[in-house]
């Protein structure tokens, strides 16, 4: 054989082992075969071939599974002279369902082949049937127990599985960890329907030894607070994992058991969901005022002033405090103020989480301003509640409060109750019958003829000062008295006179004319009378002399008719009165 | 030409015959409907009396009871009101007045004004406008006869000026009195509410603010108008705008 021929057939080998190597295959395999619903199992996909780029397998339908992606690795490698890569594919699935479940063929196709996995059975089974402690009948790859390869799991528990509605119940969630973690763990809670949840921090860490294996337990609480009778599903929530197996043991004889390969991948942890068997709050003995809170309270109800001016407000505080879901806490039933203005200013919560229970107060808050002044009283308010623990109904109260207001204010807001408007509605009043006349309003402010009678009494007192006036000069002025009486005096004298005429008198009738005449000259001149003669009276130049003429003349007559032997007749006498009225009223115009 | 003129007279009067007989018919089927509970039939009848011009304080009073019985408070109100206006002495309309105030939801309270003040406002409050002018008509006249009487008989005993200044300080009374009256009664626009709640706003219209709520049968000043709104005053001096179609002025 010579050499060139040599090189050939090397080349013939190489050829021929490529054309070996060159085929694709793939294989699909999962770390358990049995397990219970709701359990995870870890599918790996192994795709090898030549080249740098592999196809990606094509999953079966896996509905009877959730699937989850939980990493992927590629390697590449040159064995015998011939390169070769491959790619792992890793999914966590979880059953859905109890029976025999078949993961389908799994593809993988390049241009060139196709190939496709054997189909895998999974036997799964109802929850609790596989003892968790121990799980004997188990069949793993590596013919390890379950226990024995469970690094990581997690439980959760219920402290009461038949509470009452409303009924704090406290839920623990427990992970248990053998090995540390590559990355935090992530958990993600379930949606929980027919309760509500409060946390109950804070998140609690020990360790126990479980199978003989040391464990770091991690627990979580929460409050959850069932919403109506029945049966209440608490799914379990999922809390994804990284394991680190590269160090960090917890367990040093568990060393050995690590699939270092494993490192970094995540791990999908659920436990078994819990059942509730929620009671109904007793008929038997439920209270009227009852709202369907439950739990342990008491109330307390507060104002922030006991006396205060009528507009001014009080601050008043009806605190529930204890221990229930004080956030559904139905609200006080108030009862009704009437001397009071209401305002709510709002409600407040106090939650306090420690201890494993909810506990706390809620508050109430309004302001009242009393509508008018006096004495009132806030009434006692009552709180009716389930209390689950003594399993029976109670009803608390406040004690009544006293307020005092004083002053006035703006608006009340009153008036009678309607049922007594209506009663009085019924039997209110008559009506006027008779047909009345038009009229129209005495308006007496607007009425002229009314203002000018209230003016005569000013005119009565004008006038008595006047009449005061003029007697207080009487008084005073004697020449004016005599002036004013003069013409009384005359007519007295006149009175006589006529009498003595009537008499027969006829001398002394003319001797009381001339005196009459005279005297009334006299006063209006202010002048003595018995000095008075004619000669005096013919030198007055006031009166006129035509008036002073037949004044002397008449005088004269007077005189004469005295003292005549005959005297004189009466007729004569007739004539001497007339003329003597005539000349004073002749005098009393010009004197 | 003179009997055309006797002519028409007779025919005014004649006119003027059946409208009065009109309305007695008409007053008689109020009062019958009134008794027989057909309230708002009442109020009808006697509403038609007052808007062919017929005016009387026993049709408002009437219309006050028909009012109220009909459920209609502020309406009541306003209807006695209006015959204590025509009738201030109108002894059954003040009493329904001041009974079926008790029935108003919104009572005002007004702020005290002081002991003088408290004292003023009730004395000026007893009478109406024309009690207060009369009663000052009769001490202005008797303190015109007394000053009269002084004046001419100065000398006389102490008692008649004592009974002077007691005269003179119950003119002065009387005299105030009548003239708050007359500015309350008169001069000031009075109204109601009639609507079941109307808002007091800061300003005419819905865009301002509310203050408070009026209840039919609240009695307020009107100080004025814009905008379908009046510019009100309650007693206790709270001021804001209402929509007048709530307000019935008296």
């Amino acid at each position: 054989m010579t050499g060139k021929r040599f090189a050939v057939l090397l080349l013939a080998i190489f050829l021929w082992r490529s054309i070996d190597v060159f085929a694709l295959s793939i294989t699909a395999s999962v770390d358990i075969e049995e397990v219970e619903v709701g359990d995870p199992i870890n599918l790996s996909v192994t795709i090898t071939g030549t080249g740098t780029s592999l196809p990606d397998p094509v999953l079966p339908d896996l509905s009877d599974f959730d699937v989850y992606s939980s990493g992927r690795n590629s390697s590449f490698s040159m064995i015998s002279g011939a390169f070769s890569s491959s790619l792992e594919l890793n999914y966590t699935l979880i059953p859905k369902k109890v029976g025999e479940l078949t993961i389908g063929p799994i593809t993988a196709k390049d241009k060139k082949t196709s190939v496709t996995s054997n189909p895998i059975r999974i036997t799964v089974k109802q929850q609790g049937a596989i003892s968790r402690e121990a799980q004997p009948g188990t069949k793993r790859p590596s013919g390890k127990t379950r226990q024995q390869q469970r690094d990581f799991y997690i439980e959760q528990a219920v402290d009461k599985s038949d509470p009452y509605v409303g009924e704090q119940v406290t839920l623990y969630f427990r992970f248990y960890q053998a090995v540390n973690l590559w990355d935090q763990p992530t958990l993600e809670w379930p949606k929980y329907s027919g309760v509500t949840i409060e946390d109950l921090p804070p998140t609690s860490r020990s360790r126990k030894y479980v199978n003989n294996r040391l464990y770091q337990v991690t627990e979580i609480k929460r409050a959850l607070f069932p919403l109506s009778p029945g049966e209440t599903i608490i799914d379990s929530p999922r809390l994804t994992v990284k394991a680190d197996d590269s160090g960090g043991m917890m367990d040093p004889f568990g060393m050995f058991d690590r699939d270092f390969f494993r490192r970094g991948k995540p791990i999908v942890l659920t436990a078994d969901p819990i059942k509730l068997m929620v009671k109904a709050l007793p008929e038997n003995g439920k209270p009227s005022g009852f709202a369907g809170a439950v739990g342990k309270y008491k109330i307390q109800a507060i104002a922030d002033k006991d006396s205060v001016g009528v507009d001014e407000p009080i601050t008043f505080r009806v605190i529930l405090s204890g221990t229930g879901d004080l956030k559904s806490l139905p609200s006080i039933a108030l009862p009704e103020f009437p001397d009071f203005r209401v305002y709510e200013s709002g409600k407040t919560e106090s939650v306090n989480q420690q201890g494993g229970m909810i506990s706390g107060s809620r508050t109430f808050e309004m302001a009242l301003i009393p509508k008018t002044s006096g004495v009132f009283s806030i009434p006692p308010l009552g709180y009716s509640f389930f209390n689950p623990s003594r399993g029976k109904y109670e009803t608390i109260k406040t004690g009544p409060i006293r307020i005092v207001a004083s002053g006035e204010g703006l608006v009340d807001v009153g008036g009678a109750p309607k049922n007594v408007i209506e009663a009085a509605r019924r039997t209110f009043g008559y009506i006027i019958t008779d047909f009345p006349k038009q009229r129209t309003a005495v308006d007496l402010s607007g009425n002229v003829w009314f203002w000018i009678l209230q003016s005569i009494p000013i005119f009565g007192i004008a006038a008595a000062l006047i009449f005061r006036s003029h007697y207080r000069k009487l008084l005073g002025d004697r020449s004016y008295a005599r002036k004013v009486t003069a013409g009384k005096r005359s007519k007295t004298i006149f009175k006589t006179a006529l009498s003595k005429k009537g008499a027969g008198d006829f001398i002394g009738f003319c001797g009381d004319l001339y005196d009459a005449v005279i005297g009334f000259v006299a006063d209006r001149l202010d002048l003595s009378k018995s000095g008075l003669t004619l000669d005096d009276l013919r030198r007055i130049d006031s009166i006129g002399i035509d008036l002073r003429d037949e004044l002397v003349d008449f005088l004269e007559s007077c005189q004469d008719a005295r003292f005549a032997p005959a005297g004189i007749s009466q007729p004569a006498a007739d004539e001497m009165l007339q003329r003597g009225t005539s000349l004073i009223s002749k005098l009393e115009k010009v004197l | 030409m003179t009997r055309l003129v006797i002519s028409l007279v007779f025919l005014l009067n004649l006119q003027s015959l059946a409208r009065a007989e009109d309305n007695k018919t008409l007053w008689d089927s109020a009062a019958q409907e009134y008794d027989v509970g057909d309230y708002h039939g009442a109020v009808e009848s006697y509403t038609k009396l007052i808007e062919r011009g017929f005016v009387s304080p026993e049709l408002y009073y009437n219309l006050g009871n028909s009012y109220f019985k009909s459920g209609s408070l502020g309406a009541s109100i306003w209807a006695y009101r209006r015959a204590l206006k025509l009738d201030p002495g109108m002894d059954q309309a003040k009493a329904n007045l001041s009974y079926v105030r008790e029935y108003n939801i919104d009572r005002i309270v007004v702020k005290s004004g002081g002991f003088v003040i408290d004292i003023w406002n009730f004395l000026t409050g007893l009478f109406s406008a024309n009690g207060y002018i009369l009663i000052f008509a009769l001490a202005w006249w008797l303190l015109g006869f007394l000053l009269a009487y002084l004046i001419l008989k100065p000398n006389t005993t102490l008692w008649p000026q004592y009974l002077l200044m007691l005269i003179v300080a119950v003119a002065i009374f009387m005299a105030a009195a009548s003239i708050t009256r007359v500015r309350n009664d008169r001069l000031i626009r009075w109204g109601v509410l009639t609507a079941p709640s109307a808002d007091i706003r800061e300003g005419p219209g819905e865009d301002f603010e509310k203050i408070e709520v009026g209840h039919d049968g609240l009695e307020l000043r009107i100080l004025g108008g814009r905008e379908k709104s009046y510019l009100i005053e309650l007693n206790n001096g709270l001021k804001g705008w209402v929509v007048t179609e709530a307000v019935l002025e008296i």
